[in-house]
C-alpha cells in the first residue's frame, strides 16, 4: 500500500497557497468554516482532475451517499424502524463493496476513486449517529464538508462528526490560533515531511527497491520485514500529520493517529497506538455493538467468549475493508488471533505478577515488536505471489 | 432514587475493588482501575440496574473518569429517559 495524497512537493505547494487566506482569517480571529468549505470545491477538482473519470465516480457517489443520508436523517425524526436503519446501511455499502470487489474483473478495473475507504467510514458514522439520535440537526454544507474534508480524504484520520462540527464553530482567539493551531500545524507538517519524504523514502529506495518483488529466500524476507514495518510507519505517519497539520490551520483539530506504535507491550496496546482513529472506529461501531448485541440477545452468555468473538470478527473486517485479498484475509485472521492471545494473556498469573517490572516491560516490547512486524510482513502481501 | 449509590456499585463491580470509594474524583483511568473496555461492562450494569439500554458512543471518557462524573452522567441519563 503506497498511499498517494500529498504526494510530491508541488501539491504541497498547492495546498499551502490555499491555506494562506485561512491564515490571515484566523490571525485575525474570524471564522474559518465557511472559507474552507468554499475552497473545498477547487482543491477536490485538483485532486480528482476536473474530467477525469474519477472525478464522475467521486461526484455520483456523493450525490447519491448524500440524497441516502439525509432520507434517512428525514424520515428518523418522524418514525423509527430498525429495517429501514439496515437497509439504509446496506444500501450505504454498496458502492464500495462493489469497488473493492471491481479490482477482479479486469474490464471494471478502472473503477474506483480517491478515498472512497475513508469516507465511507464517515458516511456510516453519520447514519449510526442519526440512528442513536446523537445527531439532531444536520446542515448540508457542514455534512458535505465533514465527508470530503479535503486535508484528510485519501486517508484520514477518520474524524466524527459531533467533534469536527463543535469546531466549526468554535470561536478561536487569534493568540490562541497563533499558538495552538499555526504553530502547531506546521511543526506537525515538518515532522510529516521528515518522515514521509526523508525517512520512509530512504527505507523505501535503499533497502526495499533493493529486495526481490516477493518472497524469495528467508533473510530476505526478513530484512523486507523490517524494512517494511519502519515505512510504513513513517510513510503513514508522515501523511497522518501532514493531513493533522493542514487540519489544524483550518481550525480543525483532526485526531493523533499515532502515538509510538513500537513501544507497545502487547497486541491490544498496539491497536490503542497505530492507527489509532481507524481502531477507534472499530472499537465503537463493530466490537463494542457486536459484543453488546451478542450478549444483550443472550447469544452469548459469556463475556469473554463475546468479546474473544469479537476480536475475530471487527479484524477480520478491518482486513477486507482494506481490499478483497486473499493476504488482507490472512491477515485480519492473524490480527483477530493476536488480540485473542493478548486477552488471555493479560488476565495470565505471569502477566499479574511481572507487569510493574521494568525488565519485563522491555522483554515485552521486544517481543511485541516481532508480532507487530510479522502483521505487517502479511499486511504488506509480499509472502503472496499473484 | 439513589444515584450515588448505584455509581458506586457499578464501578466497584466493574472494577473488582472497593477502592472506588475512598476518593469519589479519583481518576479510574489514571489508576488503573479501568481500560477503555470497561465501558462494555459498565453499560452492561447500567442496563441491569437501570433498564437503560446504551451504545458505547453514548459514553464520554470523562462520563465514567471519576464516580462523581458517573453519577451525574447517570442522573441525566434517566432524566432524559
Amino acid at each position: 500500500m503506497i498511499i498517494s495524497s500529498y504526494a510530491n512537493f508541488f501539491s504541497l505547494l498547492i495546498f499551502s497557497l490555499f491555506l494562506i487566506p485561512a491564515i490571515v482569517l484566523g490571525i485575525l480571529g474570524k471564522k474559518i468554516k465557511w472559507y474552507g468549505i468554499i475552497i473545498s470545491i477547487p482543491i477536490l477538482c485538483l485532486l480528482f482532475g476536473l474530467t477525469s473519470k474519477q472525478m464522475i465516480q467521486f461526484a455520483v457517489f456523493i450525490v447519491c451517499e448524500t440524497i441516502l443520508i439525509f432520507s434517512y436523517y428525514f424520515f428518523k425524526k418522524r418514525a423509527t424502524s430498525e429495517f429501514v436503519y439496515y437497509l439504509t446501511f446496506a444500501l450505504s455499502m454498496l458502492p464500495i463493496f462493489l469497488l473493492k470487489m471491481c479490482v477482479h474483473v479486469e474490464r471494471f478495473s478502472f473503477l474506483g476513486f480517491l478515498g472512497v475507504s475513508y469516507i465511507s467510514f464517515r458516511i456510516w458514522q453519520l447514519i449510526i449517529e442519526i440512528h442513536d439520535e446523537h445527531i439532531k440537526t444536520l446542515s448540508l454544507p457542514e455534512m458535505l464538508y465533514f465527508i470530503t474534508f479535503f486535508p484528510t480524504i485519501s486517508c484520514g484520520p477518520i474524524d466524527r462528526f459531533q467533534r469536527f462540527k463543535d469546531d466549526l464553530e468554535a470561536s478561536i482567539k487569534p493568540e490562541e490560533y497563533l499558538n495552538d493551531y499555526l504553530i502547531f500545524g506546521i511543526k506537525k507538517i515538518f515532522i510529516g515531511i521528515l518522515y514521509k519524504f526523508a525517512l520512509a523514502m530512504l527505507i523505501n529506495t535503499f533497502v526495499i527497491e533493493k529486495l526481490p518483488a516477493h518472497a524469495e529466500s528467508f533473510l530476505g524476507t526478513l530484512v523486507y520485514m523490517y524494512a517494511y514495518t519502519f515505512y510504513l510507519f513513517f510513510d503513514f505517519a508522515g501523511y497522518s500529520n501532514l493531513a493533522i497539520g493542514t487540519s489544524y490551520i483550518l481550525g480543525i483539530k483532526t485526531p493523533e493517529n499515532f502515538n509510538k506504535p513500537f513501544l507497545a507491550r502487547n497486541m491490544k496496546e498496539f491497536w490503542d497506538r497505530w492507527h489509532i482513529s481507524l481502531s477507534k472506529w472499530f472499537g465503537d461501531y463493530l466490537f463494542s455493538r457486536f459484543v453488546l448485541n451478542t450478549l444483550r440477545n443472550g447469544t452469548f452468555k459469556s463475556k469473554k467468549v463475546a468479546s474473544r468473538c469479537g476480536y475475530m470478527l471487527t479484524m477480520i473486517v478491518m482486513g477486507l475493508w482494506h481490499g478483497t485479498y486473499l493476504f488482507y484475509v490472512v491477515y485480519g485472521i492473524y490480527q483477530g488471533l493476536m488480540l485473542v492471545i493478548t486477552d488471555v494473556y493479560l488476565k495470565s498469573k505471569v502477566y499479574r505478577r511481572f507487569k510493574k517490572s521494568k525488565y519485563y516491560n522491555v522483554i515485552s516490547r521486544v517481543i511485541c515488536f516481532q508480532f507487530i512486524a510479522i502483521g505487517m510482513l502479511l499486511f504488506s502481501g509480499y509472502l503472496f505471489n499473484f | 432514587m439513589d444515584y450515588k449509590k448505584i455509581a458506586l456499585e457499578i464501578m466497584e463491580k466493574v472494577c473488582e475493588t472497593d477502592e472506588v470509594r475512598e476518593d469519589l474524583d479519583m481518576d479510574l483511568f489514571e489508576a488503573g482501575l479501568i481500560d477503555s473496555l470497561s465501558s462494555i461492562n459498565i453499560l452492561l450494569e447500567i442496563e441491569k440496574k437501570l433498564g437503560i439500554k446504551l451504545q458505547v458512543t453514548d459514553l464520554d471518557k470523562s462520563d465514567i473518569a471519576t464516580v462523581n462524573n458517573f453519577e451525574a452522567f447517570l442522573r441525566k441519563r434517566s432524566a432524559d429517559n
